[in-house]
């Protein structure tokens, strides 16, 4: 084999000249629709956990912050399952999950969380929503006063759900997360994901990007509070404080050659894909983030906001994608452009789209910032 | 922001974020609703709509249950010269053959084979799942041999005569009837309205000389060539009807072409220059095998066995190996650590490589001396030898003796003596117990190092050395940092090369093949072949094999005589390549010494020593020298694109009929060569044929494989009903002409019965009727094999050409396509069972009686190191020096395409077009990265292909794959009566590398660049410049 080549001090030097004498070509099998699966699925739960304290915790400083976080968690919460369904190579059969039970299989288990997890949040967003529901169909005529009303379905307030279904949403999360990340912590074959490091960084990114996203939507659509930039500014600097500890961390015990999944990790961010992860997701997504919530350079919420969204996405394609480019039993860097068609960009604007009218209906109909009455209560 | 230009810019977003939405899960939406809607499903849950397979066995049961639809044959595969055994499945209803796999019972496909006596039934249950048999009993086919199929279906199949109605290669032809074919090549005439054209009829005089002032060229039948492919199975009765019955002796396959350097290496070595035998490692038993210019495994013969068994051998067995060539291949494997490994080495510098090992070995005694030292059989068999060697015979080194360079002979010592027919009774060694000097037939173990002067019975004195001195000599005649210099393989790992070569006592063995087509290929191939014989390892287990050979089919055979025939011609004359006679003995040589003038150099070289030269057919024929053809047959050979620098130089004479009146080519496809040919007579391919091959080498029992018509050819047939193939155009040729060996009477039994030749199966038959009772006969089949083995389907054709009691017997070979001896024969203790009974010859008396017809200098009777030549004996790199040409652009093997598979459409979808391979260094100086075009030029041409930069090809070298390149076999459209053909642009993708070779300067005329000993055409080494295209 040619691929490796030493450069003469020890280290490895990847060989940009690998030619493969007879191979098969292995496709990329989890496409582009599982990174959005794995990036909305994140971002909903590490919102909700945002809304806790506003909800659960009866914080009442926190409950503008709060609101904006629950709307992020609602819209990624339906769209992350109709993103899953799509990466399905027979999304005519994902029926098969419910036939067949596998006690043994994380993804079977995770076919009853997911769907755990989106209607306790669905119905905890319904009961925080349910009197500003009835406000609105009493400050309104016509079909939308009837819509509205029909929604809220009696209007009472009824602080004691809320508190169960968070603590049942708390707990279906918890298992989202974790069945999310230990899926691809089980592949033995694939060396980069089979640690435990993947679950956390999976859990750790998705709050991460859930606190950009709603920095973003604070500006767009909330009326950007300052409180609840400082607030998500605040959650950011421990949030990636941890995220770069843990990668810093992950990296070292790859260094010194303690962990497989750590030593792949290095070569991503050195050989194999180093401009993607190490350049945009080390540096452009966790640290400049981090020196801009801890003001250490000059603090711009929507950059921080975005920059946190797009480091936990990229950190889902990093490890998805190119996670799949690492070859089993060849040398190098598999090959893997990114289709224009439905499973490749095409699929990622669908989701966006998706995501897009969800924030749209809900802002929409839905007085996700509380009534007048209600909010200042 | 007002309300309504909110409302706006919300509506197009929800517009814009619908769309996007819409267009992103169409695709899903689509699949989901596929499979509600439409009712579409694949015949089986598990394996989809795969083809039905042919039978099922019973897991637990082990019944067999047949698909009535389908038929299961065993028969033979064309796709590389391995020529497998393989299994292939018809389906009855539409006669197409689906799918090929390998032959249980054939040694080329399976490892272990099946024991011969096995029913079908049996053989068919041994590949399944009961009692997991089908885990050691699994038999293959290789990509190469699937994708072959595709040749019987061809859109470009040639299927009816064709005759050229344009200029020779326009391109342009008229389908014309058989019969007219027939009458036309044998009676000639204004053909083709370009003046009057010989026929065969007037071209076989058996008696005028071809021209009388040289009367060793033969009579004028000569002046029709045939030019072959390879052992396909159907080459002897292309022999029958070109030697035997037309009486020319110009028919030859492609070897000059091909293996030439390494095959007279062998024949040095093994002392037969008329057949040049070779040698094989026994793969399954060697524990180190190095490999010299060939890659195992990667290609080469036998391409799936020996892949197969060093592949075994490196993870199960004791096998460590080493492939020295310039370029990595898939021989070497990562995962086999240390027991595999890859040594880059310079092109042409092989020979300086074992010439250092040599001299290392020589040095440190790690010669097997106790096999050198025995003189003859009978004093190997007293030591526990498996063979002997003539390193202890004595030479005669004295330069004005008239017998400097043979071997000393009683008769040198006193002429009173007449020596014998025996050769060891007559060559002299020193007999190492007494010290005396003695016949080698008398003597025990010999002196190997003795030199010195001896003393005739008249008191004369010869100087004399053993061949294992004079060996010793050569080798020590450059340092081992000299060679190492040469080849680029640093001393240390030249010495732990013949360190470990010399540690496995006669389980050892080298390995070479067409890496040494150089034009210093033959000695390069002469001193690697050399590291067998000082191993002592032929005939051993572990060693080297000559083969188990084959159950003699065409021959004189137990049921029939298909070699001797009432009226068969002994051809006679000088081979149009200036082959296997001496130039020292042609008239021109007797005529420039009577003149008094210096004899040398001859117009174009002679080669003494090579038997057959089909390289040199054609520049020898448009050269007219030593003479002109009249007639040439191409059949199912290529050489316009398989030899380098042949095309450039013949094609534009080729295409003019006064050079060479009448071209007829028997192949299914048109090719760079036949597109000059007048008429193109088609021919079978594949399953279609008749045939008999063995397998070449590699094999260590008996094995005879049939290849049979399973089903019909498509193509057109002749007036009597016989799809016109081969053997139907010879038949008829000599029917019309009256030639001996066809027609009626043909064939005689052993009681003198007679029987005729009008179609290919009354042959190649009664040749089964041989195979069947060759030694003890085969049983008669069983009715159940007869329809289970599709044997039924030519079941009429054999009862009608066998004798009531044979046809049972044949059956049952064919059943199992072919006759295999069984495993267990292989060895006979610790020796193999068939072993080559002459001596390894250290120093080879033939080859040193030679004589280069260019200088009159006399060859080297040992391996020696001399780097590449021209014709004469002078350097290459002083005519192409390195400065001008600072690379070597080398042929590699491929593992998918052969020269003639680019036209098929499976293997232009897995591998249509083949790069250039760079060196990264090279690459870097170049400013090229791979896919970037470059232009390789030499003295011969230039082509302009795809850079693939690597690191596993050796610095200064430009590697390129064989089987590309091509600009027919589909690649050009052509006029076939009112139809044109479709060009099909992939099948000329990709470069051909013998588009570069060039002419040699020393030669007059059309001419290739030829190795300077035996004249294999140089495909290795080709000085080159490369630049950015």
């Amino acid at each position: 084999m040619e691929s490796t080549g030493s450069d003469g001090w020890g280290g490895r030097v990847m060989s940009e000249n690998i030619v493969d004498l007879i191979n098969v070509s292995r496709e990329v099998s989890w496409l582009t629709w599982g990174v959005q699966y794995f990036f909305l699925i994140g971002i909903s739960y590490g919102a909700f956990f945002l809304t806790l304290p506003a909800f659960v915790f009866a914080r009442k400083e926190m409950r503008q912050m709060g609101r904006i976080a629950l709307v992020v968690a609602i819209t990624c919460g339906i769209a992350a399952p109709i993103a899953l369904v799509s990466d399905l190579h027979q999304p005519g059969r994902f029926y098969q999950f419910y036939l067949h039970f596998t006690a043994t299989s994380w993804m079977s288990w995770g076919s009853f969380f997911l769907p755990a997890y989106i209607v306790f949040l669905l119905l905890y967003a319904w009961f925080i929503y349910r009197p500003d529901l009835q406000q609105q169909a009493d400050n309104s005529r016509g079909v939308f006063a009837s819509v509205s009303r029909l929604l809220a379905f009696g209007g009472g307030s009824a602080p004691g759900a809320i508190k169960a279904l968070g603590y049942l949403t708390l707990l279906s999360a918890v298992l989202v997360a974790t069945y999310t990340g230990a899926e691809m912590a089980v592949v033995r074959a694939r060396p980069l994901w089979n640690s435990p490091v993947m679950p956390l960084m999976f859990f750790l990114t998705g709050i991460c990007g859930a606190a950009g996203l709603a920095l973003l939507l604070n500006k767009i659509i909330g009326n950007a509070s300052r409180t609840v930039a400082e607030q998500l500014n605040y959650i950011l600097m421990f949030i990636l404080g941890l995220i770069i500890s843990t990668l810093l961390l992950w990296l070292l015990l790859g260094l010194v050659a303690q962990s497989s999944s750590g030593e792949v990790l290095v070569g991503l961010a050195t050989e194999y894909n180093a401009f993607l992860f190490s350049l945009l997701f080390l540096l452009g997504c966790t640290l400049f983030p981090f020196l801009m919530v801890t003001k250490t350079i000059l603090r711009i919420d929507w950059l921080t906001g975005l920059l946190t969204l797009s480091g936990a996405w990229l950190f889902r394609w990093s490890m998805f994608i190119d996670g799949q480019r690492i070859p089993k039993n060849s040398g190098g860097f598999n090959e893997y452009s990114i289709p224009l068609g439905s499973d490749g960009l095409l699929g990622i604007a669908g989701t966006v789209g998706l995501w897009i009218l969800l924030v749209l209906a809900v802002t929409s109909f839905i007085p996700w910032q509380g009534s007048k009455k209600n909010s200042s209560k | 922001m007002s309300n309504s230009r909110r409302n706006f810019i919300k509506g197009a977003t929800a517009v814009g974020a619908a769309t996007a939405f819409g267009f992103g899960y169409s695709h899903t939406v689509n699949k989901m609703l596929k499979s509600v809607l439409v009712d579409e499903h694949p015949r089986d849950a598990i394996s989809g709509n795969a083809l039905a397979v042919e039978y099922s066995v019973n897991v637990n049961t082990g019944k067999l249950e047949l698909n009535p639809e389908q038929t299961v044959a065993y028969t033979m595969c064309m796709g590389c010269t391995t020529v497998c055994g393989v299994r292939v499945r018809i389906d009855n209803k539409s006669q197409k053959v689906l799918r090929v796999t390998g032959n249980p019972y054939h040694v080329l496909s399976s490892d272990p084979f099946l024991p011969y006596e096995t029913s079908v039934a049996d053989s068919f249950q041994s590949l399944s799942r009961f009692q997991e048999k089908g885990l050691e009993a699994r038999s293959t086919a290789c990509g190469r041999g699937n994708a072959v199929l595709d040749k019987l279906t061809s859109p470009g199949r040639v299927k009816v005569p064709l005759k050229r109605v344009g200029p020779r290669g326009s391109g342009r032809w008229a389908p014309i009837s058989f019969e007219q074919l027939v009458e036309e090549v044998v009676e000639g005439g204004d053909l083709f309205s370009e003046g009057h054209v010989d026929g065969l009829r007037v071209i076989r005089d058996l008696k005028t000389p071809i021209d009388s002032e040289h009367p060793e060229f033969g009579p004028k039948a000569n002046q029709l060539a045939v030019m072959a492919p390879f052992k396909d199975g159907r080459l002897r009765f292309a022999a029958r009807f070109a030697k035997l019955s037309f009486g020319t002796v110009n028919f030859t396959g492609h070897r000059s072409y091909c293996g030439l350097s390494m095959r007279s290496g062998y024949a040095a070595l093994l002392g037969n220059w008329k057949k040049q035998p070779h040698l094989k490692p026994d793969f399954a038993n060697s524990e180190f095998l190095l490999f010299i210019g060939t890659s195992p495994g990667n290609a080469g013969n036998p391409f799936k066995r020996q892949g197969k068994l060093i592949a075994q051998g490196r993870s199960d067995g004791n096998l460590k190996y080493v492939v020295v060539d310039p370029v990595l291949t898939n021989s070497d494997n990562l995962a086999a650590e240390d027991r595999s490994s890859w040594i880059p080495i310079k092109p042409n510098t092989d020979g300086a490589l074992v010439m250092g090992m040599i001299r290392w070995i020589l040095e440190h005694h790690r010669y097997d001396e106790k096999f050198l030292r025995q003189p003859s059989p009978a004093a190997a068999k007293a030591a526990g030898e498996a063979s002997y060697s003539n390193a202890s015979h004595l030479v005669i080194v004295e330069p004005n003796h008239p017998r400097n360079g043979k071997f000393l002979r009683a008769s040198d010592l006193d002429p009173s003596v007449v020596n014998t027919k025996s050769k060891l009774a007559s060559i002299m060694v020193i007999d190492e117990a007494s010290g005396n000097i003695m016949a080698a037939n008398q003597a025990g173990p010999s002196a190997l190092y003795y030199q010195g002067r001896l003393q005739t019975i008249s008191g004369e004195s010869i100087d004399v050395k053993t061949s294992f001195s004079l060996l010793q000599e050569e080798s020590n005649k450059y340092s081992l940092a000299e060679y190492a210099g040469i080849c680029g393989i640093d001393a240390k790992t030249i010495e732990n090369l013949a360190h470990e070569f010399t540690s496995h006592g006669k389980r050892a063995a080298v390995d070479t093949h067409g890496g040494t087509m150089g034009s210093n290929g033959f000695y390069n191939a002469f001193a690697i072949v050399m590291l067998n014989a000082l191993v002592g390892n032929l005939n051993w287990k572990g060693g080297t094999s000559i083969g188990g050979g084959r159950f003699k089919e065409i021959a004189p055979g137990p049921r029939y005589n298909l070699k001797k025939f009432p009226g068969k011609v002994k051809p006679r004359g000088l081979g149009l390549g200036r082959n296997h006679l001496p130039y020292e003995k042609s008239s021109e040589y007797k005529r420039k010494v009577a003149q008094g003038e210096n004899p040398y150099p001859s117009q174009s070289p002679w080669y003494p020593l090579s038997p057959a030269m089909s390289s040199e057919y054609l520049t020898s024929a448009l050269n007219g020298y030593p003479y002109r053809l009249k007639a040439l047959i191409l059949w199912s050979s290529n050489p316009l694109y398989g030899m380098a620098g042949l095309s450039n130089q013949v094609r534009e004479k080729l295409a003019d009929p006064k050079e060479l009146p009448l071209i007829i080519s028997v192949d299914p496809f048109i090719n760079e060569s036949n597109v000059y040919a007048d008429y193109i007579v088609p021919d079978s391919v594949l399953y279609e044929s008749w045939g008999w091959a063995s397998a070449w080498g590699g094999n260590l029992t008996k094995v005879s494989t049939a290849r049979w018509p399973v089903v019909a050819p498509d193509i057109a047939k002749t007036a009597d009903d016989i799809p016109i193939e081969m053997e139907t155009f010879f038949i008829a040729v000599a029917k019309r002409m009256a030639l001996p060996g066809f027609g009626e009477g043909a064939i005689q039994d052993k009681q003198g019965n007679k029987y005729p030749i009008h179609r290919a199966e009354d042959f190649y038959i009664r040749a089964a009727a041989n195979v069947a009772y060759f030694g003890d006969a085969v049983p008669d089949v069983s009715d159940e094999e007869l329809s289970l083995s599709g044997v039924d389907i030519i079941l009429e054709r054999i009862k009608k050409v066998l004798k009531p009691q044979e046809w049972r017997k044949v059956a049952y070979v064919y059943a199992r396509g072919g006759r295999f001896e069984n495993a267990d024969q292989a060895y006979d203790g610790e020796r193999l069972k068939y072993r080559y009974k002459k001596p390894m010859q250290i120093y080879d008396e033939h080859l040193a009686s030679a004589r280069n017809s260019m200088t009159g200098k006399r060859y080297s009777g040992t391996p020696i190191w001399i780097s590449p030549r021209l014709a004469d004996g002078s350097s290459l790199e002083d005519a192409f020096p390195q400065k001008q040409w600072p690379f070597k652009v080398i042929s590699t093997k491929s593992n998918l395409q052969s020269s003639h598979t680019i036209g098929l459409a499976s293997l232009q979808q897995v591998h249509p077009k083949n790069g250039i391979s760079i060196h990264t260094n090279d690459a870097a100086a170049l400013g090229v990265s791979t896919g970037d075009q470059i232009r390789i030029t030499t003295p011969g041409g230039s082509v302009v292909g795809a850079a693939l930069v690597r690191n596993g090809i050796q610095p200064g070298v430009l590697g390129i794959e064989h089987g590309f390149g091509h600009r027919q076999l589909g690649a050009r459209p052509h006029q076939i009566g009112d139809h044109l053909t479709k060009a099909n642009p992939i099948a000329g993708y990709g470069v051909n590398i013998n588009d570069l070779g060039f002419s040699d300067p020393v030669k007059k005329g059309l001419s290739v660049l030829t190795d300077w000993v035996v004249g294999n055409v140089v495909r290795q080494g080709i000085p080159a410049k490369v630049e950015r295209a």
